[in-house]
């Protein structure tokens, strides 16, 4: 399977994932990507997904003046909570996935 | 590299994974907060009711239609009352869950529980009102069969519903916070709400004022500053006479400090607030409401307003609901989070609305015990008589135990130990009653006499109910339980424990109670003023009454109206005029000409003068004077009542714009003179002009030159209507709103509180209603009906209420939703 096709599949599943069981459905599909694939692709696939989660999400109502009252919670500006959630999408996935990758690597 | 590599990633995912199934710190579990399907942003998504819906709820008899308007207020169509009840329960659940639960912790004395050991003191403070035990026994003496035990019964399952069937998206944000989930809601807590309002509006005991003040200047001066009658009269039974009456007598000098006051105090209560003054930038906690009936009316249709000020929060107080019941019930208006039915509101023939009496309805007792530190006896008329102990257990929020305290009552009711003994009190709010019903059959009333009928049984707090109907009757009652007390019937003092002449001998007659209906004068007001002229009706109902200014105005607005219109209503909720101001800056000024005609001006007075009496005495947010004539306000009770100002304080204990006027009605009062000028003996004149002079520099210090827009009423005078945990990003802060203190809709410095709805209802051949709150339908940050009222209600717009007497009356355009709920079995 070509790179982009496996990343677009990798992100579809981390995005059914979110919906079947949440921030672990993320760290799972990562893990299990780590396996066979690197890491970093896990990391760009999580974020992906949760940023085009977060999209759908902002489709339904207004996102931006949640952000700013969310973000004002936690003394972040609003684009800055909009962008930590995809990130820590992201970084999880690394994580879960660089754990497998270096242990496959041996 | 590959060790680091795993190291690095072991640590992420440490980090990250181990955030989200554990707290890091005060901050909520990363993971399910951040999830955009079911985490915090997930409410965005369920913020969005849908164009239609199903749902099953247990319990209903019969379908039920609910349509959400386009301002967010559910419509609800049922066959039976009780599914209107359940149905309401499960809305407001749906939109104020965490609001639910808050105030039933704040009553029951359990927030510790919930936000933290932080919280334990408040816990305490309440639970030694014994609200919350109180309300679980009026609970358990309700008529099963009542109408109110079994709507209170039924909006509970409504509420269980909604939680029951709770989706990780749906949580309110609060919980996500606090990393907890929602506790179940028992239909007792239903009763929690009115016990909590009870402790907003009728705690205040003016025995307490009364005493601080004669501890420092004797009884005779705390007679006149604390009086038990108001020198200003404008009740609200009328009088005979529109325009207030003056009841000026010349203050006593103060006297000798009395040490037998201040040792009686010192074994008092201890839980009054600060009444809410005209200097209190807090507290502006009170309501107005007022009826004009037809003859004086443009359209010939009896017209009612109110405006019930309460702490402004976000979620609001209220909930608006409409709740219809073809041929039975047909209601709207707003309700309490946590009690079926609506509270102020209308149906098509009798609108009502309430405000605060004040009536004085707590007395303390000076109990004699067996154990000064752990009494279980206490003696009355010479004979030991136990008390009823009970254990209260306070625990975090993990449920370990805090503390374990002992609460103690007497027949009277609980007992406090205080710096020099145990007291005990009696309070109205703690005694049987049965609100719910009262409220639920008044929703069913079709005159104004049938509605003061019935609430004609009103417990407590004391409220002044107010009424119109379609018919052209306008009455209001100031209905509750008012105490007959022994000897001369005050209850302004601490009473003796030991013996039961002590004891209430019962309650005032409901035909004493202060009413009018259908009076000549064409017009009924209620501003929190003292109910009834002493000069009608002597009956002790309370003392220390709150400033009538507001009361003042608004009489002489209808006065000067006689062909109100709906609009001339809703524009006097923010009428930016001043009753005090028209009172007090006249003697301002008048001082400062006489100080400066006789050479004892000065630059500063000087320009004072001018700048005051540039002013148009209105509290427009665009005004750049109001602040001035405020300060001066301030600046006067630490020179006129330095007798006041207890040693190392830098305020009176005690100042009201009653007392004064008293002094002002007399230039030579000793009360004139401060007693920290040792070499200069002032008058009246001099300290007037002096506040005026420090006023100035004041708000040069604080605010700049004073047109350069510092001034700006609206800037150094903002309403703040903050959430409940307090969140500030979650609040309204800020806000500038027209008013002041003591206008119509008063307004404090960054006050927290003020007019909680606001109503006009007109009742015609058919009811037209116009409404509004500073906040929003719904306690989702996420809604856009979280704060969107607030612009409106800070301009002193309404809104129009919409009354669909069936489902297919109300507007596709402003429709929302429509949700139909169906019976389902319970499994």
């Amino acid at each position: 399977m070509s790179r982009p096709w496996g990343q677009g599949l990798l992100i579809l599943a981390m995005v059914a994932a979110t919906f079947l069981a949440g921030w672990w459905g993320v760290a799972l599909v990562a893990a299990a990507w780590g396996w066979r694939g690197r890491a970093r692709d896990a990391a760009l696939a999580a974020f992906v997904a949760w940023a085009a989660l977060l999209a759908w999400t902002a489709s339904a109502g207004a996102l931006l003046p949640f952000a700013a009252r969310l973000g004002g919670i936690f003394s972040l500006p609003r684009w800055a909570m909009v962008a930590v959630t995809p990130l820590f999408a992201a970084l999880l996935a690394w994580g879960a996935a660089a754990l497998l990758e270096s242990r496959k690597k041996g | 590299m590959k060790p680091l590599r795993l190291v690095a990633a072991f640590a992420v995912l440490l980090l990250f994974a181990g955030g989200s199934v554990r707290r890091l710190g005060p901050l909520p579990r990363l993971g399910p907060f951040l999830d955009p399907v079911s985490g915090a942003w997930g409410l965005v998504r369920a913020a969005r009711y849908p164009a239609t819906a199903s749902v099953d709820l247990p319990g209903l008899a019969g379908p039920v239609q609910v349509l959400v308007d386009d301002r967010g207020v559910p419509h609800i169509f049922a066959s039976t009352e009780l599914d209107a009840y359940r149905v309401q329960g499960w809305i407001t659940a749906r939109e104020r869950l965490f609001q639910l639960e808050l105030t039933t912790r704040a009553t029951s004395g359990t927030l510790a529980e919930l936000l933290g050991p932080q919280l334990l003191e408040a816990d305490r403070e309440v639970r030694g009102l014994a609200l919350a035990r109180a309300a679980d026994r009026k609970f358990a003496r309700l008529d099963t069969s009542s109408i109110g035990y079994r709507a209170i019964v039924a909006y509970a399952e409504g509420v269980n519903a909604w939680i029951d069937a709770l989706k990780p998206g749906d949580l309110p944000l609060e919980y996500r916070l606090l990393g907890r989930k929602p506790t179940r809601w028992e239909p007792r807590h239903s009763l929690y709400l009115f016990a909590q309002m009870g402790r907003t509006l009728a705690l205040p005991d003016p025995a307490e004022p009364h005493l601080a003040v004669q501890a420092l200047v004797g009884a005779a001066a705390a007679d006149a500053l604390v009086p038990v009658n108001s020198p200003v009269q404008q009740p609200i039974q009328p009088n005979g006479s529109v325009a207030p009456r003056y009841a000026l007598t010349p203050l006593p000098p103060p006297g000798l400090p009395d040490s037998a006051a201040a040792l009686v105090l010192s074994q008092g209560l201890k839980v009054s607030r600060s009444r809410p003054d005209d200097g209190d930038d807090e507290v502006v906690v009170g309501s107005n409401n007022w009826a004009v009936a037809p003859a004086r009316t443009k359209a010939g249709h009896a017209l009612l307003a109110g405006d019930p000020h309460l702490q402004l929060t976000l979620p609001s107080i209220w909930y608006e609901a409409h709740l219809v019941v073809a041929g039975e019930l047909d209601v709207a208006g707003v309700t309490l989070p946590g009690s079926p039915g609506v509270v102020i509101g209308f149906n098509r023939d009798v609108a009502w609305t309430f405000t605060n009496t004040g009536g004085d309805v707590l007395d303390v007792y000076r109990e004699t015990v067996d154990n000064p530190e752990h009494p279980t006896q206490h003696l009355v008329d010479s004979t030991w008589r136990p008390l009823e102990l009970r254990e209260e257990i306070y625990r975090d929020p993990a449920g370990r135990v805090l503390a374990i305290d002992t609460m103690r009552f007497t027949h009277r009711g609980p007992m406090r130990k205080t710096a020099s003994g145990w007291v005990s009190f009696r309070w109205t709010v703690l005694e049987p009653s049965h609100e719910t019903d009262l409220f639920l059959h008044a929703a069913r009333a079709t005159t104004a006499d049938e509605w003061l009928e019935i609430m004609r049984a009103y417990v407590a707090p004391t409220q002044n109910g107010l009424v119109s109907d379609r018919r052209g009757s306008i009455g209001i009652r100031s209905a509750g339980w008012y105490p007959i007390r022994p000897g001369d019937g005050r209850g302004d003092r601490v009473f003796d424990g030991s013996t039961s002449t002590s004891d209430w001998t019962g309650m005032l007659p409901v035909e004493r109670y202060p009413f009018a209906l259908r009076p000549a004068q064409g017009f009924l007001v209620s501003a929190n003023q003292q109910p009834v002229d002493p000069a009608h009706n002597a009956a002790y109902l309370g003392a220390d009454w709150p400033s009538p200014w507001r009361a003042v105005r608004i009489n002489a607005l209808l006065a000067a109206d006689s062909a109100m219109t709906p609009d001339a209503m809703a524009r006097m909720h923010t009428d930016p005029g001043s009753a005090r101001v028209e009172t007090f800056l006249p003697w301002f000024i008048r001082a400062a000409h006489s100080e400066t005609a006789a050479g004892r001006g000065g630059p500063a007075l000087e320009r004072t003068l001018k700048l005051l009496e540039e002013w148009d005495g209105r509290y427009t947010p665009d005004n750049q004077r109001a602040i001035l004539f405020e300060l001066a306000m301030r600046e006067l009770p630490r020179r006129l009542w330095d007798e006041l100002i207890p040693e190392g304080e830098q305020q009176p204990i005690y100042r009201s714009s009653t007392s004064t006027l008293l002094a002002l009605a007399d230039s030579a009062s000793p009360w004139w003179d401060d007693r920290r000028t040792a070499d200069t003996r002032e008058n009246r004149d001099a300290i007037l002009s002096a506040s005026m002079a420090a006023a100035l520099d004041s708000a040069m210090t604080g605010y700049g030159e004073p047109d350069a827009g510092g001034w700006r009423w609206g800037r150094v005078w903002p309403t703040d209507i903050w959430h409940l945990l307090p969140l500030p990003s979650l609040s309204a802060l800020a806000v500038e709103v027209q008013g002041g203190p003591e206008t119509i809709a008063p307004a404090g410095r960054h006050g927290r509180a003020g007019a909680s709805w606001r109503m006009v209802v007109e009742l015609g051949e058919e009811v037209r209603a116009w409404g509004t709150y500073p906040g929003g339908q719904s306690g989702n940050p996420a809604s856009p009906w979280y704060a969107n009222r607030i612009p409106q209600w800070a301009s002193g717009q309404l809104d129009t209420l919409l009354l669909p007497r069936t489902a297919g009356d109300l507007a596709k355009e402003r429709t929302r939703s429509t949700m139909t709920f169906a019976p389902k079995a319970n499994r």
